[in-house]
């Protein structure tokens, strides 16, 4: 199930795709990173290693 | 990420652009394994490109995160449209001005609680919001906010507006207890 902001960045992308800023280089960006990577990572701990792979 | 594809290339490729996924030339086997589980096809910047790939077909990069990625990802982006996804580790070269930030999502901190996003959805402009009211403080266009040749937002403005909101609201809120 896609959430509100999954749909806002496919529309933006899209968007993005079929006018790009510089005219003829669909070179898109987008930055949403999910709310886990707010929390410390990369702290030592197993959980944390594990983690890194995940929120990919 | 696979939500992203999904929301891409809706039938997978059986009409309209199919999605090729790509993580980083540092990624190891053991991610490519597991993030194979969820998307389809997923390749590395390392390896050639599928030869089935059309013009008009969409690849994802993942993650990039060193400076070869980006590289890759420019190159890339000459002959198919390539979305970068969470960049890591950028600096000013990693991703120019010439590139279109579709969408970006940023929560602002002060005092150590977020109280406000920097926000922009194509085409429309970048946004300050107050998380506590939702209202739009400050709009830029990406000439305004955008560092140098960068494609990289300077969120000091944004910031101090956020700032001084929730400052407002504090004396506010102290004056009407007297």
């Amino acid at each position: 199930m896609l959430n509100r902001r999954d749909n806002q960045a496919n529309e933006a992308i899209q968007a993005a795709i079929a006018k790009p800023k510089t005219p003829g280089f669909p070179l898109i960006e987008c930055e949403f990173p999910p709310l886990a990577e707010l929390n410390k990572l990369g702290d030592g701990s197993l959980r944390s290693a594990n983690l890194v792979d995940d929120v990919r | 990420m696979a939500k992203l594809v999904r929301g891409l290339s809706p039938l997978g490729g059986l009409m309209g652009p199919k999605v090729q996924v790509l993580a980083s030339t540092t990624a190891s086997a053991t991610f490519l394994s597991k993030a194979a589980t969820k998307i389809k096809g997923v390749a590395s910047l390392r390896d050639d490109l599928p030869d089935n790939l059309g013009p008009r077909d969409i690849i994802i990069v993942m993650t990039p995160s060193v400076q070869q990625d980006y590289a890759l990802a420019r190159k890339l982006a000459l002959e198919n449209p390539v979305v970068i996804v969470n960049g890591l580790a950028k600096d000013q070269k990693s991703v120019a001005g010439d590139a279109t930030m579709a969408y970006f999502s940023k929560p602002l901190t002060y005092n150590s609680q977020i109280v406000g996003y920097l926000v922009r959805k194509y085409p429309n402009d970048w946004t300050t919001v107050d998380l506590v009211t939702k209202k739009v403080l400050s709009t830029y266009k990406d000439s305004e906010i955008l560092f140098g040749q960068t494609n990289t937002p300077d969120l000091r403005d944004p910031g101090k507006r956020l700032q001084k909101a929730v400052d407002d609201r504090a004396i506010q809120a102290r004056n009407q207890q007297r």
